[in-house]
């Protein structure tokens, strides 16, 4: 579930669609005829394999699973996006240009009612892709042609300070009342029943009305069009129900955006292609999935829990949108207890003293806060049984714990499980895994597979305190035993989890980030490491609480990335081991679930912390000696001076090491080293290393929101370029705020922010640049060979 | 005593439809009544802090739907429950009568270790009706408590609030008495040696 993610989805493990355009721009991997990642370790073992791929602009040559094709021209579509200034838009509704009869009209009209320098842009990107669409694909491809499509556009007005949150929302993709409406048929996106059936409605003339209330702040303008799967028949439900489901995500993202954000243009090939460009009725999906968990629910009364009122918010938010018309829980503010999400980093530690409080404790759900939270977290017992709450009090909110469970032995009664409900905004994301289920409750727009791994994290971290085998065996002798007694005093770090999740690209890349030093230095301190050897020491870790500097393994095993995020997440998530030599169980499940190991933890420098992991639970004086040892080691050695003189010299190595961990949180590097102007951020990660690394957040990403919006574009681009039914290898994104590209290819992924303003070619250019950038500078920014204790 | 701290309740509520389980429950945590009869469709949940002997539990009380057609929550539903309340209605000789099969079907669906010692508590519920209409007399019902191994009985009335504290004290009170400690028992160490190193970590 973690590490193999990137290889089962990354490369291009579906076929591509038939007919390619000629692609101008492509991506030529080296290894490009076999898309499929093989099995290469998704662990810090030493590998040689590097990327060597290209972008290479002009080349004729196709993409194996190529994705994005944008003529120049198309870029167009992002500077009409964020160029139109608000008062454009009063005054921009209808322009209804009735130009075209075909499918494609539904896209282009939507934009109608956008300003006046969107429309044409629009429409002449559709009309490329229809162009290509038919010179390329059998012609029966194009017949019924109604792929799974999503151009989807907002933009928001510019200079309303608040406006973004309590702003009124129209919304200009609103079917409503629209006359010209039909059904081909209706089904509700569920798990593949069979018949392909979609919802699909022609041009919504109608919209005339929709841009003209003065109190427009967003216009959304979405283009459905549904994938064609070759015999002229549309999308599986399944297919749909996720299509459906991303929509809601979408919109959720955007709903939730603090600032004023515009909403990005998300051109991929696959969908210009077959973009013949039919209309998703966003509304009836919405309710459809309402009713779906009505249904399911009826069976149920919630009265008592409140679970209720959640699906009525949500239910009440999504009409809401349909409509376009004031959300009043929008201006109630109830929304607007927002920002404990996505890393509110300001009082992280104050709990840590004194014993544990909860931070939202004695919230419940009779609470409106405990409501508004974007993302709940819960964890039960197969009995119902709480065991933690991201949110209040798990056992005066104990009653919903029991509709989780209840919900669950529905569908198990039946042999079946439950994984996903789609509630409007809300997500419902079930783990089972018993004897404990959890459940995420989310509006932060991310998709499910996404939520799920999280629950997963959070599931290692449970599994960590007390082992798999133990928590079977205790389930086993009485299924009613309340676990909070065993996990309590750790609730700190699945708290400390919830939050890391946000912020650390490392969770949704699986992957860990090293911190940057230069090669020598790494392994001279690998060296004393190694050296300082004993028989019961199994890995020898030296990291600060973010990133990893160097790991000695035995030869025979190697670390997975999960269980090195457990060992981050017990040193982000307690500051008591700053201060003391520590000794603590710890099961690392992913190494083995059914025991513990013993982590020796301490801090020898300012955010150095050294890491000592021993099967022996009797070995803490040797891993005292060794720590000991290694502490001298690295003080009786003179650090080698930096190559590019950067920092001071006559330094031993501990205090170089120090430095360099105090030099930065993140990367320790500027984007500005990289000496591309226009690169604002990036994400890089080695598929092979499965390590990630970028840049530390300047300006413009120096504030708390700019910071969260950024994560939230990454999030946004990987979950669009993993996504199951139709992964992506290239991913160009064009954002009010920034241009994104993403670049999955069999040796990396790549996600780079760059200025909104910036060409594509020119932001291919850069990327080619940035990946120079990163292969020049791999060995400081990355462990490239993962030593072992036996060459030492 | 790591249970001392917190202890959290499963209870479970069953009898015929119409008896009164929710009325009782409701009563119970919220203090209120309502004559209009409701069904309940598949359970209700309410959580209810009590005091028993210094300690503060959390009751779970899981309010189930007695007809049969809401019925429909499966096995694992009555799964770790801590005590079962049967209900019947004095007024109603058929909801007596149907307590030994909620018995049975739920020992069977919930298997608790120990089933002959699992905490039952039976509460005969509207005793605020006249006499001329009781059918089921307080010394049959208790003769059928006595049989299944001396199961605390309550008379209760759920609108006029009679007995429903005490039936519930003693509930949580029985509950509480089957926690025992679970043995917790520290797992092998992981042994480390080169032949065995398959076994652990993946080898991917």
């Amino acid at each position: 579930m973690f590490s193999k993610k990137p290889a089962d989805n990354g490369a291009g493990t579906t076929p591509p669609p038939s007919s390619m355009l000629s692609p101008r721009l492509s991506a030529s991997a080296s290894s490009g005829s076999s898309p499929v990642q093989s099995a290469t370790s998704p662990r810090l073992m030493p590998t040689k394999s590097k990327p060597t791929t290209a972008l290479n602009l002009d080349q004729q040559n196709a993409l194996p699973t190529s994705e994005v094709l944008l003529g120049d021209d198309d870029i167009s579509i992002s500077s009409a996006m964020h160029i139109p200034p608000a008062s454009q838009f009063g005054t921009s509704s209808g322009t209804n240009s009735s130009s075209n009869s075909s499918n494609l009209n539904s896209a282009s009209s939507s934009a109608h009612s956008a300003p006046a320098t969107l429309s044409p842009s629009l429409s002449s990107l559709k009309k490329k892709a229809l162009f290509h669409h038919h010179q390329h694909q059998h012609p029966q491809h194009s017949l019924v042609a109604s792929a799974a499509a999503l151009l989807e556009s907002e933009v928001s007005k510019f200079g309303s300070e608040s406006g973004g949150e309590d702003a009124d929302v129209t919304d200009l993709d609103s079917e409503a009342g629209d006359p010209h409406q039909f059904q081909s048929s209706s089904s509700r996106g569920g798990s593949g029943s069979g018949t392909p059936i979609i919802t699909v409605r022609t041009l919504p003339s109608a919209l005339e009305d929709g841009g003209g209330g003065s109190h427009d702040h967003r216009l959304r303008q979405r283009t459905g069009a549904r994938r064609n799967n070759g015999n002229g028949h549309l999308a599986t439900t399944a297919e749909e129900g996720e299509q459906r489901g991303d929509e809601e995500a979408d919109e959720e993202d955007q709903h939730d955006d603090g600032e004023s954000e515009e909403r990005s243009s998300i051109v991929d090939e696959n969908e210009l292609l077959e973009a013949s460009a039919t209309r998703v009725s966003k509304e009836s999906s919405e309710k459809d999935v309402a009713e779906t968990l009505n249904k399911d629910l009826s069976n149920l009364n919630l009265q008592q829990g409140k679970l209720k009122m959640l699906q009525r918010q949500s239910l009440q938010a999504s009409s809401n949108n349909d409509r376009g018309s004031p959300s009043p829980m929008r201006k109630k503010g109830l929304y607007a207890n927002l920002d404990d999400d996505d890393g509110d980093d300001s009082d992280d530690n104050s709990n840590n003293h004194g014993g544990y409080k909860k931070r939202y404790g004695n919230e419940d759900h009779t609470t409106d806060q405990w409501i508004s939270h974007r993302k709940h977290f819960f964890i039960l017992s197969s009995a119902g049984k709480p065991i933690y709450a991201r949110y209040g009090d798990e056992s005066r909110i104990s009653s919903y714990m029991g509709v989780i469970q209840a919900i669950i032995s529905f569908f198990a009664d039946n042999d079946d499980s439950i994984r996903c409900i789609n509630a409007g905004v809300h997500k419902f994301v079930f783990l089972l895994k018993p004897p404990l289920y959890l459940l995420c409750v989310s509006r932060s727009g991310e998709s499910e597979a996404q939520l799920r791994d999280q629950l997963g994290y959070l599931y290692a971290q449970i599994i960590s305190v007390l082992t798999h085998a133990q928590m079977t065996k205790i389930f086993e002798q009485r299924n009613n035993f309340d676990l909070r007694g065993l996990i309590s005093g750790t609730e700190i770090f699945l708290d400390s989890l919830g939050k890391n999740m946000n912020t650390d690209p490392g969770f949704i890349l699986s992957a860990i980030q090293c911190l940057t030093v230069p090669r020598e230095l790494r392994d001279k301190i690998g060296a004393v490491l190694g050296r300082a050897k004993c028989k019961p020491l199994l890995y020898a870790i030296l990291l600060t609480p973010t990133q990893l500097i160097t790991l000695i393994r035995p030869r025979t095993h190697s670390m997975h990335p999960s269980d090195l995020h457990l060992i981050f997440n017990l040193l982000s998530g307690s500051n008591t081991f700053e201060s003391s030599e520590s000794w603590t169980p710890i099961c690392l499940p992913k190494f083995n679930n059914k025991s513990f190991l013993h982590a020796y933890i301490c801090y020898i420098a300012k955010r150095v912390c050294m890491v000592l992991i021993s099967p022996d639970k009797d070995s803490f004086f040797e891993m005292s000696r060794v720590k000991q040892k290694v502490v001298e080691g690295l003080e009786a050695t003179p650090a080698p001076s930096a190559a590019n003189g950067s920092s001071p010299s006559g330094m031993n190595m501990l205090q170089m090491v120090e430095h360099y961990a105090s030099a930065g949180t993140s990367g320790g590097f500027s984007v500005g080293d990289t000496g591309i102007p226009g690169l604002r951020h990036f994400l890089y990660k080695s598929k092979a290393n499965v390590q990630f690394t970028m840049p530390e957040l300047h300006d413009p990403y120096a504030t708390k929101g700019a910071r969260r919006r950024l994560f939230r574009q990454y999030r946004h681009m990987h979950e669009r370029m993993h996504r199951k039914t139709r992964p992506l290898k290239l991913l160009f994104h064009v954002g009010g705020q920034e241009t994104m590209l993403g670049w999955i290819t069999t040796g990396f992924e790549l996600y780079a922010a760059f200025g909104p303003l910036v060409s594509k070619s020119a932001v291919v250019r850069m990327c080619n640049r940035l990946l120079k950038w990163i292969r020049k500078n791999e060995d400081r920014l990355m462990i490239l060979s993962s030593p072992s204790f036996e060459r030492y | 005593m790591a249970s001392r701290k917190k202890v959290l309740l499963k209870v479970i509520i069953l009898g015929e439809s119409g008896v009164g389980k929710t009325s009782l429950m409701n009563q119970y945590v919220n203090k209120k009544f309502s004559n209009q009869y409701k069904a309940t469709i598949g359970a209700d949940f309410l959580t209810k802090e009590v005091m028993v002997d210094d300690r503060l539990v959390t009751m779970q009380i899981w309010d189930t739907a007695g007809q049969e057609r809401f019925q429909s929550l499966g096995v694992a539903f009555y799964r770790g429950a801590d005590c079962c309340v049967l209900v019947y209605d004095v007024n109603n000789a058929k909801s007596f009568e149907t307590l030994d099969s909620w018995r049975d079907e739920f020992l069977i669906q919930a298997s608790p270790r120990g089933p002959e010692n699992f905490p039952f508590v039976v509460i005969g519920n509207k005793i605020d009706m006249e006499e001329s209409k009781r059918m089921i007399s307080q010394k049959r019902a208790m003769a059928w408590c006595q049989s299944k191994g001396n199961i605390p009985y309550f008379e209760t009335s759920a609108k006029e609030a009679i007995n429903v504290e005490q039936a519930f004290q003693t509930i949580a009170k029985n509950a509480l008495q089957q926690e025992v400690e679970v043995e917790i028992d520290f797992p092998d160490p992981i042994k480390i040696d080169s032949d065995t190193s398959k076994d652990f970590g993946c080898a991917c």
